[in-house]
């Protein structure tokens, strides 16, 4: 019995149908006797034979096929033959220097089943993952799914990091050399910040406070671990600076909600009066205050501790405002390293607190007869007078 | 007639007089204003001065006075009372603006502030005359805790 396989998958294909004890062997394409000798395969696309398809007695099928020890063989069955069918890999060998034989051992309990056998070169790579077939049939992989390819030794996933940030700013890192299926996990190991929109090599990553951030990706391939980091150097928005308002006639004329919101009026401004609504006088709590400011273009209602989500950063920036029960109000700015700074009045601007000690958190800072209400987010589009 | 001429001479004298010596010794008018340095927000209260001789008292001494210190320490920009601004003085061949404050006068501005030891008390005469104007409780009470200090120091 010889057989060509179709031409599309160099195949040959059989269909046997068995019926009770009965075996019927259609053939599906026509019979062409191959001329050359089966170990000299000169054309992949040529034909091979199916010698033969046998039922033995005790009712086992019995492939024979013509093959060469070159080449690897792969026995597919399909329990129907339609417009798409379904081939199921059964067996995967390296041909015999002549006939391979392959005995279905499923064949018992089938009614019917149809059959084909595909040859393979060594050097192929069905799946594309740039394992040859040889290889895979060593490793004992799918031939026809793409399998993680290690990575080499030396290799480190490469992701470029911003050298400078500003809190609230979203930088997107990608690991741009990453090897097929290599599934990657972003961590932060130094500072602040948090990542979204993670997707496998990608992910978007927000610092959340100044200062040094150190960002680590590991990525995995083929059970193997990598790693890279990257630094950058996280900063608040920058604002004028201290000194400038302390010259004359900046120092007598600017007041602490100029200094805060970087607003110079030469006015002395007030909360709410460029907004169409002072405060209310005196400031009993901080209502008064607070509302007066949102007229003018400031927000309430920011975490400190989660600045990205409560505040519009990195546009703007951070205020926060402080009264003194029915006398005066106060505000104090976030400077571009964290720290606090502010100006009492007409006095010159400083960053120390009432004990003459840097300003790390109005919250806690001396202040006086100052009391914290809360912070303020200055949008880029705020008005004082 | 006589009378008339007589009226008029006496009446341009004394305006004369009062022309050339305009903040004289007591006067009750001047145009010195003091600012009491206290608020971050508001701006700070302020009286027109009424007894002037302690200005003349630190014209007369201020070629006297030693230096305090030549930086401006940092607590002097922080929150609360931090003395008195006298403004306008220029008349009495003081500088335009100047500051008093744990008993230093400040003049100046920058690299050309200077810090002068007042031997003069004229910080505790201002406080004094502080305690006549109508000042809202949380600053006389704030001035009142800073002259407690000043006295427990000294």
């Amino acid at each position: 019995m010889r057989e060509q396989g179709d031409a599309f998958a160099h195949t040959v294909a059989r269909r046997y149908s068995l019926i009770g004890a009965l075996l019927v062997i259609l053939p599906i394409n026509a019979l062409i006797l191959r001329a050359d000798s089966p170990c000299a395969i000169t054309n992949e696309a040529q034909a091979f034979v199916i010698r033969g398809a046998a039922r033995t007695v005790d009712g086992q099928v019995i492939l024979t096929w013509e093959s060469c020890p070159d080449h690897l063989y792969e026995v597919q069955t399909a329990e129907n033959i339609l417009f798409q069918t379904l081939w199921m890999p059964k067996t995967l060998m390296i041909g015999s220097n002549g006939l391979s034989s392959w005995t279905d051992p499923e064949a018992l309990t089938r009614g019917q089943r149809f059959y084909r056998v595909q040859r393979l070169t060594f050097g192929g790579d069905e799946d594309g993952d740039g394992v040859s077939n040889l290889d895979e049939f060593n490793r004992g992989t799918d031939l026809h799914k793409p399998e993680p390819v290690p990575a080499p030794s030396n290799w480190q996933p490469q992701f470029s990091l911003p050298a400078s940030m500003i809190v609230g700013q979203t930088s997107t890192l990608q690991v741009v050399d990453a090897p097929q299926n290599c599934n990657c996990q972003w961590t932060l190991v130094s500072g602040k910040g948090f990542f979204t929109n993670t997707v496998n090599c990608t992910t978007d990553f927000r610092p959340s406070w100044s200062g040094a951030v150190t960002v680590q990706v590991a990525c995995a391939s083929a059970g193997v671990a990598y790693t890279n980091w990257a630094r950058a150097a996280v900063a608040f928005p920058a604002l004028s600076p201290v000194p400038y308002w302390n010259d004359l006639p900046v120092q007598y004329n600017n007041n602490c909600y100029n200094f805060s919101t970087d607003i110079r009026t030469d006015t002395f401004a007030q909360p709410g009066v460029a907004g169409g609504h002072p405060a209310v006088w005196p400031p009993h709590d901080c209502q008064p205050d607070t509302a007066g400011a949102i007229t003018d273009g400031l927000q309430a209602g920011v975490d400190i501790d989660d600045l990205c989500r409560t505040s519009g950063l990195p546009g703007g920036h951070i205020v926060a405002l402080l009264v003194w029960q029915d006398v005066d109000y106060h505000f104090v700015r976030l400077e571009a390293d964290g720290t606090w700074s502010s100006k009492a009045g007409n006095l010159p601007a400083t960053r120390l607190d009432y004990s003459g000690q840097p300003m790390k958190d109005p919250r806690t800072a001396n202040l006086g007869s100052y009391r914290f209400c809360g912070f303020l987010w200055v949008s880029p589009n705020a008005h004082v007078r | 007639m006589k009378t008339a001429k007589l009226i008029l001479g006496i009446a341009i004298t004394i305006f004369a007089v009062a022309g050339a010596q305009p903040f004289a010794a007591g006067a009750m008018d001047t145009n010195v204003t003091v600012e009491i340095i206290i608020f971050s927000g508001r701006r700070n209260p302020t009286w027109q001065l009424q007894d002037t001789k302690p200005l003349e008292k630190l014209k007369s001494k201020m070629k006297e006075l030693p230096e305090a210190f030549t930086n401006e320490p940092p607590h002097w920009s922080t929150l609360g009372f931090k003395g008195f601004y006298v403004c306008n003085a220029e008349g009495f061949g003081l500088p335009s603006q100047f500051r008093i404050y744990e008993g230093v006068v400040n003049s100046g501005h920058g690299k050309n502030a200077k810090y002068l030891k007042d031997l003069t008390r004229l910080e505790q005469s201002l406080i004094d005359e502080s305690k006549k104007q109508p000042l809202e409780p949380a600053v006389r009470n704030a001035i009142a805790d800073y002259e407690r200090a000043r006295r427990a120091e000294q």
